[in-house]
C-alpha cells in the first residue's frame, strides 16, 4: 500500500526521513526522480540518509509509477518521495493507490510565496497543488509529523493573502 | 504529552534542542540538565529528581545521557533504580533525539511496548553511525534498469 507521497525538494534527507519513516510505519522507500537516477553522489546520500530498517528504491517518475501500480507491492508500506508538486502531480495522475500527498519542504525561490516555515510555493505549484485535488486526492502541507496539518482549503487561502 | 530529560555535559543538551528545533519546529516538552565540573553524581541524580517529580506520577519518563558511563549517565541510572517507569539511553546524538519525539509514545504506552520502541531506537541510532567513504559501492546496481521492480 502507498502509505504517503511527500514533496521535498532535498527527496531524502537526514532526519526528516527518519521521523516520516517511523511515523508512517514504511518498509520501503521510492524516490522518484529523474535526475536522482544518474547521480551516484546523490544516490549514496541517500543511502546513508535512510532508515536502516526501510528499502531504498531510487526510479525515475516513470519506473516508480511502475513500481507504485505492481500487484507484487501491494502488501508493502511505500513511502514515496517526489522533489516537486509536478512530478506529485504526474504520479497521482498515473497511480491510483496514491491516496495521500504531503507538501513537506519546498524551499524559498524568487517569485515563490511562503506558506508555512517550509514550504513556498508559485502560481505552477499551486495549479499541479490544485489540479491533484481535482482528481480527488487528499493533498495537504505538513513539514513534519509532530506539526499540525495545513487542508487543501487553508493552503489556497494561505496563497491568496 | 512526551516526559524527556537529556542530561549532558555542559550545553550540549540545550544546542541540540536547538537543533531539533529547526528540523521539527516545536520540540513540545524537552527538559535538560547540564552539569559542571562542581557536581557529584548525587548532586546531578537530585536536579534529574527535581525535574522528573514535575511529570505526573507514575508515568513514563525518558532520560536520554551524552555518554555511557559517565557521571550523567550514573546520575540517571541512579535515578532509574529509584523510580519505574524510568527509562535511561546513552550516546545522545540528534536522530535518536528525532526518532524519540517522532515515536507513538504516550502517558498510556504499556512499558513493554516502550521498552520495544526504544530498543528500536538504539538499534537504528547504532547503524546511522557510518563512515561514509565505505557507502560508494552500495549503489553498483543502476538504478531503475528494471521498470517496475524495486
Amino acid at each position: 500500500m502507498i502509505k504517503l507521497l511527500r514533496i521535498d525538494d532535498r527527496l531524502i534527507h537526514g532526519q526528516v526521513a527518519v521521523s516520516w519513516t517511523s511515523f508512517l510505519g514504511a518498509d520501503t522507500i521510492v524516490v522518484a526522480n529523474d535526475n536522482a537516477i544518474n547521480d551516484k553522489v546523490m544516490q549514496m546520500a541517500f543511502n546513508m540518509a535512510k532508515p536502516p530498517q526501510a528499502t531504498l528504491s531510487i526510479k525515475s517518475l516513470k519506473g516508480a509509477a511502475a513500481v507504485i501500480n505492481n500487484p507484487k507491492y501491494e502488501e508493502r508500506t511505500i513511502f514515496v518521495v517526489t522533489a516537486s508538486t509536478e512530478d506529485a502531480l504526474y504520479l497521482a495522475d498515473n497511480c491510483k493507490s496514491i491516496a495521500n500527498i504531503c507538501l513537506g519542504g519546498i524551499r524559498q525561490a524568487p517569485g515563490k510565496k511562503r506558506i508555512e516555515r517550509q514550504v513556498y510555493l508559485n502560481d505552477a505549484d499551486i495549479q499541479a497543488v490544485r489540479k491533484i485535488h481535482e482528481l480527488g486526492r487528499n493533498v495537504y502541507l505538513q513539514a513534519v509529523p509532530t506539526e499540525k496539518k495545513l487542508s487543501f482549503e487553508e493552503i489556497m487561502k494561505e496563497y491568496d493573502k | 504529552m512526551k516526559n524527556i530529560i537529556l542530561v549532558t555535559h555542559a550545553e550540549f543538551a540545550k544546542g541540540i534542542i536547538t537543533s531539533a528545533r529547526l528540523i521539527l519546529g516545536t520540540t513540545e516538552n524537552i527538559k535538560y540538565v547540564s552539569i559542571s565540573e562542581k557536581e557529584t553524581i548525587n548532586d546531578v541524580a537530585e536536579a534529574i529528581g527535581k525535574i522528573v517529580r514535575t511529570f505526573p506520577e507514575k508515568s513514563p519518563v525518558i532520560i536520554i545521557t551524552d555518554i555511557a558511563g559517565g557521571s550523567t549517565t550514573r546520575s540517571a541510572v541512579q535515578l532509574m533504580s529509584k523510580r519505574e517507569n524510568t527509562y535511561v539511553l546513552t550516546g545522545l546524538n540528534l536522530g535518536m533525539l528525532l526518532e524519540i519525539l517522532c515515536a507513538d509514545i504516550s502517558e498510556g504506552t504499556d512499558k513493554e511496548t516502550l521498552r520495544e520502541i526504544l530498543r528500536d531506537t538504539v538499534k537504528n541510532s547504532r547503524e546511522a553511525i557510518q563512515l561514509a567513504n565505505d557507502l560508494s559501492g552500495e549503489t553498483e546496481k543502476k538504478p531503475d534498469e528494471d521498470l517496475g521492480e524495486l
